[in-house]
């Protein structure tokens, strides 16, 4: 079977029946519930004396420009105490905001987080991967994985992404990469995931979870990329649909949440969910933005009820773009190909990974050029692409605005004076991982010195070196410097690329383990 | 002073964006609001989401970054006296988390007073340290803790002198603060950094008739927060701290760790917005505050059933300032609890108060009040006072008594950390004597812990909250609110 078949099959068309989540629920009226939101209406409209927290007292008391700025939104900066809700069931609307939300996922339990998803990687970490424990993950994953790792003490087994050079970024782990780790760890407690990638590509979480189960391991998945996943039957599969046992997603990114909108959903099959909502009640501040709370509940809702049309308009939107940049001269945009990689099963097609490169155009360039003359912000850009959302915010006019722009870019013909996105930058190999000596969380609170790059071979890194692109780690913390790994960092500082992550970002230093951290 | 406090260069960068008018691409998905659902749109406005950004690739370029942050951290960091200053979008919560878990390790010892704010235990479970307690007396009258006296902090150094940090919480929740320098003297003469839980004291150092800040006392690092009360959103607040006793760079790490790496420019701006305003015109801000506190405690005082905690309390062991900002109600000459009180005001009344127990409310008079809010408290005061007085009985002193009757705290068996990650199991809390609990119970009032994970069960204990749970004590912790079980190590 050829990759693009396995997607096709991937892929729920309109009107495919099976797991299309959502509709389940779509017709359940209480879906029209939005408990939080309806608190902070009824605060408003009742017009409250406030002698609670926080202090600019609806505003009144806020700085004349943080009002221009915020507007009505003051009035109803509120904590989930007195007034909003009555004192002895503080949890009331909330609770009942999060069991709307589990029952629009499909799931046992969901937890709205105000910390966004770096906030619920650390909790399912901490969930799932206690003090002591062995967990598989990628190597790609976000760097809150790892600092979920620092905190809990947890040993990874690290599996490597396929890369594609042309883009310059991390795909997925393919399966079988999962199911060997598997059977070289059968003591792993657990096995995270990251689908949707930055760029939309989704893994093939099914045989992932098969594998797991089978040993008795429970499944996360880092869905920050895929909150609409599950309300729309023309975009690839949720991962709670495909077996996973908890999913974190970011409701602020691609739906209505305001920005560290998050929620986690879990089954309670294979995890403690007492002990998980114990550590989301640790891990979440004990004063909560509520407009936050609310996006979720707004958002739920109008997933539910509307996310099919919204998200349907969306793809419509993107694939008009996708059409018309494809034709124009110098510029390409990342399409269903990828899904020929064994690593990537689906494509969010409303993820835009655009280049101009083959014109001379670094990503950081053209990201400059939209912003500065043209008035488009962009999601990201890298030394080789620029990626951009589309949502069902946008309309036929933003497309064509952001069309038009890139055709009135590439139109100026090839850049000259500049070097533009280096070719040679696309076919860069990273150098192999090298095995954990000690935990992550051993290394990081290490006593540490500093050591010049080139006499680090040997040592034990104490931080973590991520070179962008292709945005996976070379070095984490824990892990032995090699001769290999040295000589691929001076070859990338010479060409001027960047590295996330280390206190030194020029490279000139790497902060190495001197003496790690023991237990008492 | 190298910095204009005038400046927010933050807050100037988000309005300059949207001033722009961009075409946005990026997240969040709503883009500007023009997909928000309706519901969300008419109840927090359009302005709101018009500046509802991503941090990087909006409001900073994406090719460097320009250090928006760090310009407003470093004036925000002298405004509040200190070598460093974090601004923080997970609330106050993420700060305690942070210096907990950079200044202790697995095994490691610290000293921390027994009515920490929940997060400290959430600490102490990531970090793996093993803390030794200092308990605060309980004052007989309120039924709500004091602060920690210099006596208690000097026991506390001498038992437990390898300590890797000395914490305090000060002002507490009802306004208590400790005598900070004193204790700051204590921890540094041996050897310990001094650190200071101030969220509810983020206004202290911008005007001179409120106690003195945790910084100006000596200390290393101090937690407040910025929404509490001042003028920050809900959630935003900022970690001071200075080097020397405090290794910056571990604390940056940590701090980093737990926050969203999308946070939100709004707190950000906020808090440049609330600082700007603090260190310009605090001074004139707090002093009509304190003017407007005091005219409604003098008012609540002389209405018969009701009283006000006031400075009185500064003659009572452990209390060396207060902040008379905060008021503290009882009705119980009246008969009433606190949260009878509290409905009544909210719902007669249309007054919302920032707590309630069994035996007090607690209001929080700030720089956002005005004269008629006052004449409006008290005047619903009077007349609800006017209305019930005849309905007579004193309840509230049964509940006075039995706050003040905390059991002794036994020993701590096992980190807290080994206990919440171990195998438990739900037990009927007759059968818990002898057993190691895993998980916080903390009935309100007094906001105390009589349990947390990895402490050992006594026989003292199960009495007193087979008695909580037979009276409906509210109690904050446990998987079992009615106490019924309680959940132990296996």
């Amino acid at each position: 079977m050829s990759a693009s078949q396995t997607s096709d099959s991937g892929r729920r068309g309109p009107g495919t029946p099976g797991r299309s989540g959502g509709t389940a629920d779509r017709g359940d009226p209480r879906q029209r519930r939005t408990p939080v939101l309806d608190g902070l209406l009824q605060y408003r409209e009742r017009d409250y004396v406030s002698f609670h927290m926080p202090g600019h007292k609806r505003g009144r008391g806020a700085p004349p420009r943080l009002r221009e700025a915020l507007g009505a939104a003051l009035d109803v900066d509120l904590p989930l105490t007195p007034g909003f809700e009555d004192t002895r069931q503080r949890a009331g609307r909330l609770a009942a905001a999060e069991e709307l939300a589990a029952r629009a996922w499909d799931a046992d339990r969901a937890f709205f987080l105000t910390n966004g998803s770096s906030g619920g990687l650390h909790t399912l970490v901490l969930a799932l991967a206690p003090p002591g424990s062995v967990v598989v993950a990628p190597r790609n994953a976000h760097v809150a994985l790892t600092d979920g790792l620092i905190l809990s003490g947890a040993m990874p087994v690290y599996l490597e992404p396929e890369i594609d050079g042309e883009w310059g970024v991390a795909l997925n782990v393919p399966p079988q990469r999962f199911q060997d780790a598997l059977v070289e760890h059968p003591e792993a407690r657990a096995v995270f995931v990251s689908s949707p990638s930055y760029n939309g590509c989704c893994a093939h979480i099914e045989p992932i979870v098969a594998a797991a189960h089978a040993t008795g391991a429970a499944v996360a998945v880092d869905q920050a990329w895929g909150a609409h996943l599950h309300f729309c039957s023309a975009l690839p599969a949720d991962a709670l649909q495909q077996g996973a046992d908890a999913m974190v997603t970011s409701v602020h990114k691609l739906t209505g949440g305001v920005s560290q909108a998050s929620l986690i959903a879990a089954q309670g099959a294979r995890l403690d969910l007492a002990r998980l909502a114990a550590l989301v009640a640790m891990l979440r501040s004990t004063s909560m933005l509520v407009q936050i709370l609310a996006s979720i509940d707004a958002t739920r809702m109008q997933m539910v009820t509307e996310g099919e049309g919204l998200w349907l308009r969306a793809l419509e939107l993107a694939a008009s773009a996708r059409a018309r940049l494809d034709r124009v001269p110098g510029l390409r945009c990342m399409g269903t190909e990828v899904t020929g990689y064994r690593s990537v099963a689906d494509l969010d097609l409303t993820r835009l990974t655009v280049s101009a490169a083959d014109l001379g155009w670094a990503g950081y360039d053209l990201e400059w050029e939209l912003r500065e003359r043209h008035r488009i912000a962009v999601e990201s850009a890298d030394a080789i692409g620029i990626v951009m959302n589309v949502t069902y915010a946008d309309t036929p006019e933003t497309i064509d605005r952001l069309v038009t722009a890139l055709t009135a870019i590439a139109a100026e013909g090839p850049r000259s004076g500049t070097t533009g996105a280096d070719r040679a930058t696309q076919r860069l190999t990273l150098p192999p991982f090298s095995r954990l000596t000690m935990t992550p969380r051993a290394a990081f609170f290490a006593t540490t010195r500093t050591v010049p790059l080139r006499s680090c071979v040997g040592e034990v890194s104490a931080e973590v070196v991520t070179p962008y692109p292709p945005g996976v780690p070379v070095l984490g913390p824990g892990e032995k410097i090699s001769g290999e790994i040295v000589a691929f960092l001076e070859d990338f500082k010479r060409r001027g690329l960047r590295v996330h992550g280390p206190h030194d970002p020029a490279l000139d230093t790497i902060r190495v383990v001197e003496r790690p951290l023991e237990d008492g | 002073m190298t910095n204009d406090q005038r400046e927010t260069p933050y807050l100037d960068a988000l309005l300059r964006y949207r001033d722009r008018g961009f075409t946005a691409f990026h997240t969040p998905g709503h883009k500007l609001g023009k997909g928000a659902p309706a519901g969300l749109v008419e109840a927090v406005g359009l302005d709101l989401l018009k500046v509802d950004l991503a941090v990087a690739g909006a409001v900073e370029d994406t090719r460097e970054s320009t250090g928006l942050v760090a310009a407003a951290e470093r004036i925000a960091a002298e405004a509040w006296g200190a070598e460093r200053c974090f601004f923080l979008v997970n609330g106050s919560t993420s700060g305690v988390q942070s210096l907990v878990v950079s200044l202790a390790g697995p095994g490691l010892p610290i000293i921390v007073p027994r009515n920490s704010h929940k997060s400290m235990l959430a600490g102490l479970i990531f970090s793996g340290a093993m803390p030794c307690y200092i308990e605060p007396v309980i004052d007989p009258e309120w039924g709500v803790p004091r602060n920690i006296s210099a006596e208690a902090a000097a026991e506390a150094i001498a038992t437990c002198g390898d300590a890797r940090a000395f914490f305090v919480t000060s002002p507490t929740y009802n306004g208590f603060g400790a005598d900070l320098p004193a204790l700051a003297g204590l921890a540094h003469g041996a050897g310990m950094p001094f650190i200071v839980d101030q969220a509810w004291g983020p206004h202290f150092r911008f005007c001179s008739l409120l106690p003195v800040d945790a910084m100006t006392a000596g200390a290393d690092a101090a937690v407040t927060s910025v929404h509490k009360l001042i003028s920050g959103l809900t959630q935003s607040s900022v970690l001071m701290a200075n080097a020397g006793r405090i290794n910056l760079r571990r604390l940056a790490g940590v701090v980093k760790m737990t926050q969203s790496t999308s946070p939100q420019a709004l707190i950000y701006a906020s808090i440049d917005a609330a600082r700007m305003q603090m260190a310009t015109d605090g001074e004139r801000l707090w002093t009509r505050a304190l003017e407007l506190a005091e005219r409604a405690r003098a008012a609540v005082n002389r209405i018969d059933g009701l009283r006000c905690l006031g400075d009185e309390c500064l003659e009572r062991p452990g209390i060396v300032s207060f902040d008379p900002t905060r008021l503290t109600i009882t009705a119980c000459a009246l008969g009433h609890t606190g949260w009878q009180l509290e409905t009544v005001l909210r719902d007669d009344y249309g007054i919302a108060v920032e707590a309630a127990d069994t035996l007090n409310i607690v209001l929080n008079v700030t720089h956002g009040d005005d004269k008629d809010d006052i004449e409006r408290l008290v005047a619903s005061l009077e007349d609800y006072a006017a209305r019930h007085r005849a309905a007579g009985g004193d309840v509230g002193a049964g509940c006075r008594r039995f706050a003040a009757r905390l059991p002794a705290f036994t020993r701590q068996e096992l980190s807290p950390q080994d206990a919440f990650f171990s195998a438990s199991v739900p037990l009927p809390l007759a059968q818990c004597d002898g057993r190691i609990s895993a998980e916080i119970v903390t009935p309100y009032p007094p906001g105390i812990p009589v349990l947390g994970p990895g402490e050992l069960i006594s026989p003292e204990i199960v009495d007193y909250l087979t008695e909580a749970g037979d009276r409906g004590l509210h109690v904050h912790g446990p998987e079992d609110l009615t106490l019924r079980t309680l959940r132990v190590v296996e």
